[in-house]
């Protein structure tokens, strides 16, 4: 039997793994953009983030989901391009998250069983499927909206507005770029390409619902990270969790644990859920066993994150910007052109 | 691979016991004799008894000490041996016999020598009469019971002080007085291939789900052991297949507790010879759900249920957040607390982690030995454990008086909920290990691991999680604050869970 889950909890799962990408963001990488563009750029890419789902809403709308064998050749080529996205974004979290712990939580020791421990559970929550995957969404999103409000609301002392530059201070063209990197840094527009078989109810209401909650949330943080730290902010690593780590509630202090509480639980689930549409795509177009499917990619995850741990540069080469844009770009419009072009031509051949 | 490991599992613990032959009963009333003692000599408990009226020759066997004697001479011999059947046809003696014997005693008919064995060695009184090839029973079932009592572990300050017992009759009765309509429905099943454990189903027919009633029969059908000793017996089988550390299966002592959930279209089992009840299917929230709770006002329910929610929180998580705290994470509690803490951890020989391990340990060694010990030497137990031991290590400094506190109040918090202890002590452990290993990094990943566990748990058809996840708000009116009884009275409590 097939599960279902409702658009409530795919776009719960989604809002936290798109709180990942902002929690664990890394300003350093993009050069001339100040505190107020950050946050302006996370209206444009919205704008751009819903272009880029236009063909795909659209031919979900045209032709349904059932439109394919599920063994035809496009599918097969469908399924190892989306599993080679979702496998390469696994590695990325998977790497940062090791970075994180391998610099900030634990500097002198080695955090590689701490991997492995991570991608075995991950791995555990994609083998149990969908259900499981959508309902931890769903308790987990509850504490770590808290979290981040309480976070927030710690900090709300520290904010200091003169940090906040006039717009496009340093041109517009940054900012454009920075947006259009974060549309690469989207992994979620190509789950949600692959999820509307198991979706119910009415996916394009969440989706907008989806889009306008995780841009507040974002603008929302970037706020917060751009009048506390101002241009330091360009200088950390991981500049959520170093405003996190100043909060003080009444005689507790470094709230930073909070961050780093939230960052595990969307990890899990983000890698859990790629782990199994990885299994799911490969295994309903060639047939092979989820399971079989699951413990490989658990396996590969494992040997590339450990070949990338500990190293600063094989992790920067990983994390490039444009690979994960071109891939964003041919896994969600450029393929759901494509196929929309092949039903249409399918359509008149038939005419 | 797995099909031959089942096969040689099923070879090894198949019972050895001969298999029921049909044995039909015979019209001459000593070759039934002759073939029961066969089959159960020796057994100095089984009396047989031979009577003559009128030239009919009857046959009488029972078991000692399992029927009332009292009810055998005043209300079944003394009829049958002065009744005037005026015919000496075995069959209709039997049935004439029959009718005489009050209505307030059981009757059945049987035709097959090993059923009435079977039902006669559940206490019945079986009767043969010459010339008949049926034999009737009598139910005249007087066992050595224990009377009904408050229950151990479900104390409740305003509800009612009667608790389940071991004999399912008189839970079964525990209920009809709670019920009274004809859709309480009570079916009977047996287990256990050498025990044959009589198990009863109880629901309420009109708002059951039928296939989850279906599906309960056939897993208890498909229950194979050969002795039942107790209801935890048949969770197994009634509970989730996959591996977790949650079942599905819920358990009450009280007879008041098991109305409310038939009431909410739950099904539950009555086990003979256990004194509480299993309910099928069974959520997470439930846990910290008590009578109480809707004895009282509502308020006070949302307190109390919070304050259950904080404790099973507290007895999981405390021990390995602040071993995580002591072992990496310094930074999040003030400096004059951490040095204090500092100060007496410095004097401790071993890691915290360990340290913490051992106490837990320790803990658990005490509690046992509480609760297997009689209670006249458990409450000594428990003061040497907790006070003598406790003391004297931190005087000796094998262990911080602050790692003292967290497991004592962690021990305390965790009996708040007392259905959720193995689970929650468990948990314990494993979070202290990936505490001291990890700190929080490994505590939320564990966490994040169990949370998956448990929502992967769906009894029947019913997410564990619900009705948080997935969210069905329309029973969130008794979830952590319960509605006035005016609102929450109006519909059936929660039925709307049991449909996916």
């Amino acid at each position: 039997m097939n599960s279902k889950i409702s658009v409530f909890q795919f776009y719960s799962i989604l809002l936290l793994t798109r709180l990942l990408i902002t929690l664990t963001y890394t300003p350093a990488y993009t050069k001339d953009i100040t505190a107020s563009d950050m946050i302006f750029q996370t209206v444009l890419r919205l704008v751009f983030g819903i272009i880029i789902t236009v063909p795909v809403f659209w031919l979900n709308k045209k032709y349904g989901i059932e439109r394919r064998d599920k063994k035809s050749t496009f599918n097969k080529i469908k399924a190892i391009i989306f599993s080679a996205v979702f496998f390469y974004f696994s590695v990325t979290t998977v790497s940062r998250l090791d970075l994180f712990a391998g610099t900030v939580v634990f500097p002198e020791t080695d955090v590689k069983f701490l991997l492995l421990l991570v991608v075995a559970f991950c791995a555990y929550g994609a083998y149990l499927g969908i259900e499981p995957i959508a309902r931890s969404a769903v308790l987990f999103i509850i504490p770590v909206l808290m979290s981040l409000a309480f976070i927030c609301l710690m900090l709300v002392k520290k904010v200091d507005l003169l940090n906040l530059t006039p717009l496009f201070y340093n041109g517009a063209l940054p900012v454009f770029k920075t947006a259009l990197n974060a549309v690469g840094r989207t992994v979620e527009y190509a789950v949600i390409a692959v999820s509307f078989p198991f979706v119910t109810g009415n996916s394009k209401k969440g989706f907008f619902i989806w889009m306008a909650v995780q841009t507040l949330l974002t603008a929302v943080i970037f706020f917060f990270e751009g009048t506390i730290l101002g241009a330091f902010s360009r200088m950390q690593l991981f500049p959520v969790y170093t405003i996190a780590s100043i909060a003080q509630c009444l005689f507790f202090r470094g709230l930073g644990t909070l961050i780093t509480g939230m960052w595990i639980l969307c990890a899990f689930l983000k890698i859990s859920l790629l782990i199994f549409l990885q299994s799911k795509l490969i295994s309903e177009a060639f047939g092979v066993k989820k399971t079989v499917v699951t413990v490989t990619v658990a396996v590969l995850l494992s040997a590339v994150c450990l070949f990338v741990s500990g190293s600063v540069a094989r992790f920067n080469f990983l994390d490039t910007s444009y690979i994960k844009f071109v891939l964003i770009i041919l896994s969600v419009p450029v393929l759901a052109i494509a196929e929309l072009i092949g039903e249409r031509a399918k359509k008149c051949v038939k005419q | 691979m797995e099909n031959w490991y089942r096969k040689k599992i099923d070879e090894i613990t198949a019972p050895n016991v001969e298999k029921d032959e049909k044995e039909p009963i015979k019209a001459e009333v000593s070759e039934n004799f002759k073939y029961l003692e066969s089959k159960l000599t020796p057994s100095f408990d089984v009396k047989y008894r031979k009577s003559e009226v009128n030239g009919i020759k009857f046959g009488f066997v029972m078991l000692d000490g399992m029927c009332d004697n009292e009810l055998i001479t005043e209300q079944l011999m003394l009829p049958i041996l002065n009744g005037d059947y005026g015919t000496s046809d075995g069959e209709r003696v039997l049935e004439t016999a029959a009718d005489l014997i009050s209505a307030s005693i059981d009757k059945s008919i049987q035709f097959e020598l090993n059923t009435a064995v079977n039902e006669m060695l559940s206490g019945n009184l079986l009767m043969f009469v010459e010339g008949a090839e049926r034999a009737v029973l009598f139910g005249v079932q007087k066992f050595p019971k224990r009377s009904i009592s408050e229950p151990d572990s479900e104390t409740q300050e305003k509800g009612s002080k009667e608790g389940f017992s071991e004999s399912f009759k008189d839970n079964v009765a525990l209920l009809r007085r709670r019920i009274r309509t004809p859709v309480l429905k009570s079916e009977i099943l047996e287990v256990g291939t050498t025990s044959k454990t009589r198990v009863c189903i109880v629901y309420l027919s009109d708002r059951v789900n039928e296939k989850i009633l279906a599906s309960v029969r056939k897993r208890i059908k498909n229950a194979s052991f050969d002795v039942c000793l107790g209801a935890g017996y048949l969770e197994s089988f009634l509970g989730n297949e996959k591996a977790s550390f949650f079942s599905g299966v819920g358990s009450t002592e009280r007879p008041d507790v098991l109305t409310a959930k038939l009431s909410e279209g739950k099904i539950g089992i009555i086990t003979d010879g256990t004194p509480y009840a299993l309910y099928v299917p069974h959520i997470f929230t439930e846990y910290f759900h008590s009578l109480d709770d809707y004895l009282k006002r509502p308020y006070y329910a949302f307190a109390i249920r919070t304050l259950k929610i904080a404790s099973f929180f507290i007895g999981i998580f405390l021990p390995g957040i602040y071993v995580a705290i002591c072992t990496f994470h310094q930074e999040v509690i003030p400096e004059s607390m951490i040095f204090d803490i500092c100060l007496q951890e410095s004097f401790v020989p071993l890691p915290v982690m360990i340290e913490a391990l051992i106490m837990h340990l320790v803990f658990e060694i005490v509690k046992e030995a509480g609760l297997r010990m009689p209670k006249s030497i458990g409450n000594a137990v428990s003061i040497v454990g907790a006070l003598v031991i406790g003391d004297a290590a931190v005087s000796a400094g094998l262990v911080a008086a602050p790692m003292l506190i967290v497991i004592g109040l962690t021990a305390v918090s965790s009996f708040v909920i007392p259905s959720l202890y193995d689970i929650s002590s468990l948990l314990r452990a494993v979070l202290i290990i990936v505490g001291g290993i990890s700190g929080f990094y490994g505590i939320m990943i564990a966490f994040a691991a169990v949370v998956i566990n448990m929502t992967a748990v769906s009894p029947y058809g019913v997410p564990f999680t619900s009705p948080l996840s997935p969210t069905k708000t329309g029973a969130w009116r008794d979830l952590l604050f319960r509605s006035d009884w005016r609102s929450l009275g109006k519909k059936i409590l929660q039925t709307d869970r049991l449909d996916k």
